[in-house]
């Protein structure tokens, strides 16, 4: 079977999530792209359905002190420490330039008081050609003595309803893991008004070099990504699809297009492919591709027909 | 910077630990030197990450390596056989400045620690070529540590080697005789170019400070991605070298090559 194909795209790929139209669902995860541009020399970014950035917060942050990762088993723990040029630098240096692509631009936001997230927002709103917002609540709230925010539903609740107060654009909220209701959490920012889910952040943990016995990352502790959490995010999304109507994107652990597709069969709508991209900088385009083979090899009309197709019953007998 | 396929022509151990890996790829690339690439077996599972290494030659569609494994990642590269698949993101990172010497006539002086010669092959190889004042200063721990000495020798330009343990070349660390060679030499008449393990090429920094002389070394640092969108590989800069806001600069990007007064060492 041909893969039908418009424009050089197949149409059978596009996805709307949150009122936004993207032309096939992966996208790149924040902080595993930098600002879109650095994959210009690898590939065209209009192949791709989004570009979901590094961080953005109201200032320039320098980040931590190295050593910023440490590879585990089947993974990575990274301590950066949200190091980014600012909101008004990201639309006077980069926007411009990737507003040539014909690619959804996602701005991620995060703060530490819910001042911070709507300082940015109100810069990020002058700022022409993005689409959305993705907002990162995995941050300590200073106000409250250093809670993450995304850890409790009441604040993750104040923050998505102060950002859409002034959001011009659709706002989407990415869940943190490090949490025990995720469907609470999940109703909570969906009645807060978020127009769509993001998950799973990075879940915290620890290297320690047996030799010095210090840690491994300058912060002490990191956040978990790649394919050693892929499982952790599916039960996530899958959670979270059974909790809420606003539409999900999976995140955590994608290399592939078959790993996308779980996502999606669980409930997402969308992807983002993160720390793949670090290994296999054409994770995303590859995985673009596989989709329509996917589709093509199983006889399945469209992408949307996927979201949430999740089969209950045991594996059958045998496997 | 392109994702190529390397095929490998050879993989030979060198001394222990110590290997010199030759890959055909699917493309021709132009390296410069100081330039490096992310490598990683095809299809390996794990570890996942692929691994910064200095192009120690480039010719046509071939590139070598010469690495010290001293973990998972490169004890995997070091077990691959000819003909088998190395995924090659390259080129990647800058050059070194070499206008002092081409332009104006200074001595290069290069000094290498144990495997941080690779990253000083290909600058070597060109000055001489260009007809340049080139000398060479290697230390290593032992004469095993002491990486493609013979092909810095094969270039013909003076080449002093030191030992910690003096099983090759003078006893001591390199810093001795690169600081008597730039005492003798006089003020402002070298540019030194190093690349070693840290507190070397503090000293070193340290000494060319000394000296007058220009000093640009070539860093390494843990590294995810190599192209720019880990922002794990940083190095902390001094205030004023680098352009606002930053004070921690990435080595894959902004480096791996620094002028040394940049780096706080």
């Amino acid at each position: 079977m041909v893969t039908p194909r418009e424009n050089g795209r197949d149409p059978r790929l596009a996805v709307e999530v949150a009122g936004i139209r993207f032309h096939n669902p992966v996208l790149t995860a924040s902080g595993c792209c930098g600002y879109g541009l650095e994959f210009e020399p690898l590939f065209d970014l209009s192949r791709i359905g989004g570009i979901c950035t590094k961080g953005l917060s109201a200032k320039p942050m320098q980040g931590n002190p190295p050593a910023r990762i440490q590879e585990t088993p089947a993974g990575m723990l990274n301590a950066i420490g949200l190091q980014n040029i600012g909101a008004r630098a990201f639309i006077e240096q980069k926007l411009p330039r990737l507003r040539e692509y014909d690619v959804r631009v996602l701005t991620n936001v995060f703060g530490y008081t819910i001042d911070d997230y709507v300082e940015a927002i109100h810069i990020l709103n002058d700022g022409d050609g993005i689409d959305g917002y993705e907002l990162n609540i995995s941050c300590p709230n200073v106000k409250e003595g250093g809670l993450i925010i995304g850890n409790d539903p009441r604040a993750a609740a104040e923050v998505t309803e102060a950002v859409k107060r002034v959001a011009k654009r659709p706002v989407i909220v990415k869940l943190s893991p490090n949490i025990s209701d995720v469907a609470g959490m999940a109703r909570a920012i969906e009645s807060a008004g978020a127009d769509a889910l993001s998950l799973i952040n990075t879940l915290v943990g620890v290297s320690i070099d047996i030799r010095t016995r210090r840690p491994r990352i300058a912060n002490v502790t990191g956040g978990l990504s790649g394919p050693a959490i892929r499982p952790v995010a599916v039960r996530m999304v899958m959670q979270a699809a059974a909790a809420v109507q606003i539409p999900l994107i999976g995140i955590g652990g994608i290399a592939t297009a078959e790993d996308a597709v779980e996502f999606l069969i669980a409930g997402a709508a969308a992807v983002q492919i993160g720390t793949a991209s670090f290994y296999d900088p054409l994770a995303t385009v590859k995985a673009v591709e596989g989709l329509s083979a996917y589709l093509d090899e199983t006889g399945t009309e469209s992408i949307r027909t996927l979201t949430g197709s999740l089969d209950l019953s045991p594996p059958p007998r045998g496997h | 910077m392109k994702d190529l396929a390397g095929t490998v022509e050879f993989n030979r151990q060198l001394a222990p630990r110590y290997y010199h890996i030759r890959l055909r790829l699917s493309e021709q690339v132009d390296v410069l030197p100081g330039q490096f690439a992310m490598l990683r077996p095809a299809a390996l599972a794990e570890p996942i990450l692929r691994r910064a290494l200095a192009i120690h030659r480039a010719e046509d569609a071939s590139v070598e390596f010469i690495y010290l494994v001293l973990g998972q990642g490169l004890e995997a590269l070091s077990r691959i056989r000819e003909g088998e698949r190395v995924d090659v993101l390259c080129p990647l990172g800058n050059t070194y400045p070499t206008e002092s010497v081409i332009d104006e006539g200074r001595r290069a002086v290069i000094v290498a620690g144990g495997v941080g010669s690779p990253a000083l092959f290909m600058l070597a190889s060109e000055l001489v070529g260009r007809g340049a004042d080139v000398r060479v200063y290697f230390g290593g721990r032992t004469k095993h540590d002491l990486p493609a000495l013979d092909e810095f020798e094969a270039l013909g330009c003076p080449v002093t080697v030191t030992t910690d343990d003096g099983s090759a070349g003078e006893r001591g660390f390199v810093t001795v005789p690169l600081e008597r060679d730039l005492a003798l030499a006089g003020r402002e008449a070298s540019v030194v170019y190093a690349c070693g393990p840290w507190p070397m090429m503090a000293r070193v920094s340290e000494i060319a400070a000394g000296h007058a002389a220009k000093c640009y070394v070539s860093l390494e640092a843990r590294m995810a991605c190599g192209f720019g969108i880990c922002v794990a590989c940083v190095v902390e800069v001094c205030e004023g070298s680098f352009a606002p806001p930053f004070k921690y600069q990435k080595v894959c990007t902004e480096g791996p090559v620094f002028p040394a007064e940049a780096i706080v060492w």
